[in-house]
């Protein structure tokens, strides 16, 4: 009789311990078929395991039940490698263009940092032509010209303009 | 100038410039290949030359698709990694 309550108390007392080792409570506690007959050893204490381990733990202390076996849950792995978000830190210009592509007021709730990067990586002398003024130096409007082509054609900076095409003149003499 | 990357000019209306009035286009045109050019050759109308102050040789000017000019430098002023941040910035602002 003193034997069973014994028994009774040393079970009672792992499985209190189990569902403490287990924080929520959502981890499986799982009986086995016992190896070895049952002793009366009071359990040791050990310390909790730590909630980021996948491994599959088994208590070394067989019970009346089995043996207490105990799989935390596994941690999500993040989504991102971290060779993907060092590129991002690197290049300080990918963040804030992601999101005012979402949301353009965005833009205006973003810190001084991002703001002057944005800034930065305007092309410079991009402005519509409507704000440039009309000049020869490097932001202004060229004023109008014509070219002719060797078949006759022409091609006016209108054309150009008109069909949003860059251009780069190289002015050559042959002598 | 010949060993800029061609991909450019896809996107990218490059010509060559004829800065000397005395010089025909034919004439313009037999230098080039004999330059290796891959650009086509083109005489600048009127005033052109004097509107644009191209008074230096080998002036070279980049225009983006609005009419800006996003770059410009003369003989000995640039050199190939110039240029070609020139015409990546011009490709690049086809692309927005």
């Amino acid at each position: 009789m003193l034997l069973r309550i014994v028994k009774a108390y040393l079970f009672g007392g792992i499985l209190v311990f189990g569902l403490g080792a287990c924080g929520d409570g959502s981890a499986l506690l799982k009986s086995t078929t016992p190896t070895q007959s049952p002793t009366t050893q009071s359990p040791k204490p050990t310390p909790p395991l730590p909630t980021h381990s996948t491994a599959r733990v088994t208590s070394s202390e067989p019970t009346e039940l089995g043996y207490l076996e105990f799989t935390p849950k596994p941690v999500a792995k993040p989504t991102q490698s971290s060779t993907e978000r060092s590129t991002e830190i690197r290049t300080p210009t990918t963040l804030p263009n992601r999101e005012t592509s979402k949301n353009p007021d965005v833009a205006a709730t973003l810190p001084p940092t991002s703001a002057s990067a944005m800034e930065q990586t305007k092309i410079p002398n991009s402005a519509p032509p409507s704000l440039a003024e009309t000049g020869t130096n490097v932001g202004n409007r060229i004023p109008d010209f014509e070219l002719v082509l060797l078949d006759g054609s022409t091609v006016a900076s209108g054309d150009l303009v008109q069909r949003r095409k860059p251009a780069f003149l190289f002015f050559h003499a042959v002598w | 100038m010949a060993t800029l990357d061609p991909r450019y000019t896809r996107d990218i209306a490059f010509y060559i410039v004829g800065q000397d009035p005395t010089e025909s286009i034919e004439f313009m045109e037999k230098d080039r290949k004999k330059q290796g050019y891959p650009w086509p050759v083109a005489k600048i109308t009127g005033s052109g030359i004097r509107d644009l102050k191209v008074f230096l040789q080998s002036t070279k000017i980049a225009i983006d698709g609005n009419g800006v000019i996003t770059y410009r430098d003369g003989f000995s002023q640039g050199n190939l990694d110039k240029w070609q941040k020139a015409l990546e910035d011009l490709a690049i602002s086809r692309d927005r």
